[in-house]
């Protein structure tokens, strides 16, 4: 038998991590899903302040898809989309990955891990509610999404819903998980509890309205388009809502319908689709709206560019192409406190990193440019204080 | 005769009473140490992790005067920045992918964990990095890509070296570690037999280069800077894949 004196001596395992000081204007964490590492940029600067790596897997590509923050708690939620194989690994999974996703809990001030939280596979899009008392990830299933024979409940996936003061450092329960529909992937979340979800359901071409505080409550899906077949079978989606953003008055909720090209609107009241409906040229990902509310930025792809669009009447009245060098696959808009200026965080290709860009509000002409690192997913904006 | 046997018998029996009461003596007297022994200690045993799969010790990764090994070495680790080629930023985190990745730790420690805490005090116990030894130890992750054939008899002596210590002797598998860890090249080779030889040498070369994070198992991963593409591939023609 053997008896072990305890140790004795100064604090085990010191936190060498560099402090993470946050910018006092605006800045970004921006997740590189194909490189494992947040990078934090100063939004005032341009400039790439810090890059921490992140993840489960010291190795493989665990693929951080989208970051959000609760500052409150001073927290940050990364969820983690992992490849179905190492033979597509550096690329974060994009609905086919059979391993299940990851949400890490980060601590803000040098982003060590301090929670984790399993999820089903594919997970898309986090959000937090305002108040911080509700996470909610979804699941983009494309494998269970293109299962011919199957149900169309068997070919949805499900949101999981989480209180985040449940989630531990390590074995934290299963969340609830509610079917919502086929392949869903944007989210957005009522302010300021996060009462209800908004789901860009990609493979049903409807908008899901979840709500999160009776969750036996059932799921209303609202066709994106009055052709919009119910129940459709499986195949390509005609409209492919693939993202959502709610109005700063939280009135209505924009639609980014990646496959027809197109932005629809939501009023959240009725929960029934406006007739406005803007085209904008290439397919649409993640929108923002102006902080009145009148204007709605998106970022479009093939062709890649920014579209300014009157959210009254859905005309065009902005646009600026990008090339390759300037921003490669714009994936989403960022809008500042301060109105002068927009923020258009670029995918990049597989092979050159990503980049945040500052543009000029008003002529959209490029004020500054940020690289971060392999493909960045969808970033936390922080507002400066 | 009988009488002879049956006092042998009964004076065995007594020496055997006696070891048994002296040896019974020995357990209940405890054996102390300090948390750097306890630390040394876990550092050769499996019980690091207490999954009963578990084949591996500290020692079977980092142990670099044994064999070739795949972990860095650990004088200064304490001390070091960042670990898994800079994918780790905290010490008792990059021990925790050893165990969970390697050793099948069902839950991480913490610094609470008495183990955790031993192993602390006998990593500063070896010390800082030598003063001649290189700058940060490099981990670079390769991307598995097929290579030309190398020396088959370099292949040897580099197989005795990097694989044996965990998979046995060539083709039997003599003293491996355990019994799920397979026979190089044969298992392998029998369980993709419809592969063409360069699909095969893929096979081998993303195991060592991912390891356990190539699919799974428990291997731990070789980067450039422990074992070079061209011993790798001298590897490959010792098993006879070109």
């Amino acid at each position: 038998m053997r008896v072990w004196d305890a140790y004795v001596g100064p604090a085990p395992y010191p936190n060498r991590r560099p402090k993470l000081t946050l910018p006092e204007g605006d800045f970004v964490l921006v997740p590189n899903s194909g490189a494992d590492s947040v990078a934090l940029t100063d939004l005032a600067k341009g400039a790439l302040v810090a890059s921490v790596p992140i993840g489960r897997d010291p190795v493989g590509i665990d693929g951080p898809h989208q970051i959000v923050a609760d500052r409150a708690r001073g927290v940050a939620y990364a969820v983690l989309s992992y490849p179905g194989s190492a033979e597509n690994a550096g690329q974060h999974s994009h609905g086919a990955s059979n391993v299940p996703g990851w949400v890490q809990v980060l601590a803000l001030d040098d982003l060590r891990a301090v929670g984790e939280l399993r999820v089903d596979p594919n997970p898309g899009e986090i959000a937090v509610s305002d108040d911080g008392q509700r996470l909610v990830i979804t699941h983009f299933d494309l494998t269970a999404a293109a299962k011919a024979d199957a149900s169309i409940d068997a070919r949805r996936s499900t949101i999981a819903v989480v209180d985040p003061k449940t989630i531990e450092s390590f074995g934290t329960p299963e969340p609830d998980k509610l079917l919502v529909c086929v392949a869903p992937h944007g989210l957005a979340l009522a302010r300021p509890d996060g009462a209800k979800a908004f789901v860009a359901c990609y493979g049903e071409d409807v908008v899901a309205v979840v709500d999160l505080v009776d969750i036996h409550s059932p799921v209303v899906r609202v066709p994106v388009a009055s052709s919009v077949v119910r129940d459709p079978p499986a195949g390509p989606p005609r409209f492919g809502p693939y993202a959502v953003a709610l109005s700063p008055s939280g009135a209505r909720v924009v639609v980014s319908n990646r496959e027809a090209k197109d932005v629809r609107f939501l009023d959240v009241a009725s929960a029934k689709m406006e007739s406005v409906v803007a085209s904008v040229g290439g397919s649409p990902y993640f929108a923002a709206w102006s902080a009145d509310g009148k204007k709605v930025y998106v970022p479009t792809r093939a062709q890649d560019a920014l579209v300014v669009v009157d959210a009254s009447t859905g005309a065009i009245t902005g646009k600026r192409p990008f090339d390759a060098a300037t921003c490669a696959q714009p994936l989403e808009v960022i809008v500042p406190a301060d109105p002068s200026v927009l923020f258009v965080v670029c995918e990049g290709t597989a092979m050159s990193p990503g980049a945040v860009l500052t543009l000029d509000a008003t002529t959209f002409e490029t004020r500054a440019r940020s690289t971060v690192g392999l493909s960045p997913g969808r970033s936390f904006l922080g507002r400066g204080r | 005769m009988k009488a002879r046997r049956l006092a042998t018998v009964g004076l065995l029996a007594v020496l055997a009473a006696s070891s048994s009461a002296c040896s019974s003596a020995r357990e209940k007297q405890p054996v102390r140490g300090t948390a750097v022994d306890h630390g040394r200690a876990l550092f050769d045993d499996p019980k690091a992790s207490p999954s009963a799969s578990n084949a591996f010790t500290c020692g079977t990764c980092h142990r670099a005067e044994s064999h070739l090994a795949t972990g860095a070495p650990l004088a200064g680790a304490p001390q070091r920045k960042t670990f898994w080629g800079g994918q780790r930023l905290d010490l008792l985190e990059a021990i925790n992918d050893c165990r969970r990745f390697f050793m099948d730790a069902p839950r991480p420690w913490t610094t609470e964990d008495e183990d955790a805490r031993a192993m602390y005090a006998f990593l500063t116990e070896l010390g800082p990095v030598p003063a001649n030894a290189a700058a940060p130890f490099p981990f670079t992750v390769v991307a598995p890509v097929d290579l030309p054939a190398g020396d088959a008899k370099r292949g040897a002596v580099v197989f005795a070296n990097a694989c044996e210590p965990c998979h046995g002797s060539v083709h039997e598998g003599g003293a491996r570690l355990a019994t799920f860890i397979p026979r190089l090249p044969d298992e392998v080779v029998k369980k993709h037999a419809t592969f063409t030889p360069s699909k095969l040498r893929l096979v081998f070369i993303a195991k060592a280069r991912g390891g356990s994070f190539h699919g799974g198992g428990s291997m731990p991963p070789f980067s450039r800077e422990v074992l070079s593409d061209a011993d790798l591939a001298s590897i490959l023609t010792y098993f006879a894949l070109y």
